[in-house]
């Protein structure tokens, strides 16, 4: 199974939160209504937030971007997983081994998330 | 969460009622990740159902259905509610969503040990499990002459999630 990719209305919810109030934590300007919709959109994964809001978020709810965007993380590694193990194809054959490692140490995070 | 896949599981439990259902989500180990209950008026309830379950479907991305076994021998839920579940059956069949049931003697030896428990006492143990998701959401025990607190509805679909954990079926 995937995760979620966000799961931020889990995480509003157990902080007793409602979206207008989020909304004012995240400095959202305009209307209340609006304001939540926004919240709404994040959490009905209808829109990606910005890094700004992703860092909000973190500070909101006391979870790593990570764990919020779980889901999201796990697709984005993913893709660097298969970006590196190319990469590694087309380095095998310098000598640069302090460049290998790298590579080889990425292959190896990435690896929980590729299949 | 960030976990290799197939480790956990997102399970979406549903408990329909003669005024709507309740629904849980649980993701792994017993993170319950939403809860509530849904209303179902008029003459097509099990239309009403069925869209918002497919709502529900589509925000938690369930790996399986868990449904309560209506057709056992000693069931006496109403026939609409019968054909509820079959609905909702073919609904996750036609989302490759596994479906898990179980019957209320089952739930009930499962959760409280005892296959002639209240589902009050059911509803009261399922609390003291889930004590910040869910204690606050318990209802006061029903008085005969009381009808029944739709709340109970999300403690049917927790006894399905706790089946489905402890059940393994």
């Amino acid at each position: 199974m995937y995760s979620l990719p966000n799961y931020l209305q889990t995480n509003r919810r157990r902080a007793s939160f409602s979206q207008e109030e989020v909304a004012f934590l995240l400095g959202m300007t305009g209307i209340d209504k609006d304001r939540a919709n926004k919240v709404s959109r994040d959490e009905r994964f209808a829109r990606v937030p910005t890094l700004e809001m992703a860092l909000a978020y973190e500070l909101i709810y006391g979870k790593p971007a990570r764990d919020l965007f779980a889901g999201m993380y796990e697709e984005i590694a993913r893709g660097v997983a298969a970006r590196a193990k190319i990469l590694r194809y087309r380095k095998a054959a310098a000598s640069d081994l302090q460049k290998s490692q790298a590579i080889a140490g990425l292959a190896q995070r990435c690896a929980t998330f590729t299949n | 969460m960030n976990q290799k896949k197939n480790e956990k599981v997102r399970v979406l439990a549903v408990a329909p009622t003669n005024r709507g259902f309740g629904y849980v989500v649980l993701e792994g180990q017993g993170e319950i990740l939403a809860f509530g209950c849904k209303k179902a008026r008029g003459d097509k309830k099990n239309q009403q159902v069925l869209v918002q379950v497919g709502k529900l479907a589509d925000q938690w991305l369930p790996d399986v259905l868990a449904l309560q076994d209506v057709h056992t021998k000693e069931s006496r839920r109403a026939p609409r509610i019968k054909k509820l579940h079959r609905q909702l059956r073919q609904f996750a069949q036609s989302r490759t969503v596994k479906v898990v049931q179980f019957s209320a003697r089952q739930l009930r030896e499962i959760i409280v040990n005892d296959p002639k428990g209240t589902r009050h006492e059911m509803a009261a143990d399922i609390a003291r499990q889930f004590p910040n998701e869910l204690a606050e959401t318990l209802p006061p025990k029903r008085r005969a002459c009381d009808e029944e607190d739709e709340r109970m509805s999300i403690f049917d679909a927790s006894a399905l999630v706790i089946g489905f954990l402890k059940g393994g079926k």
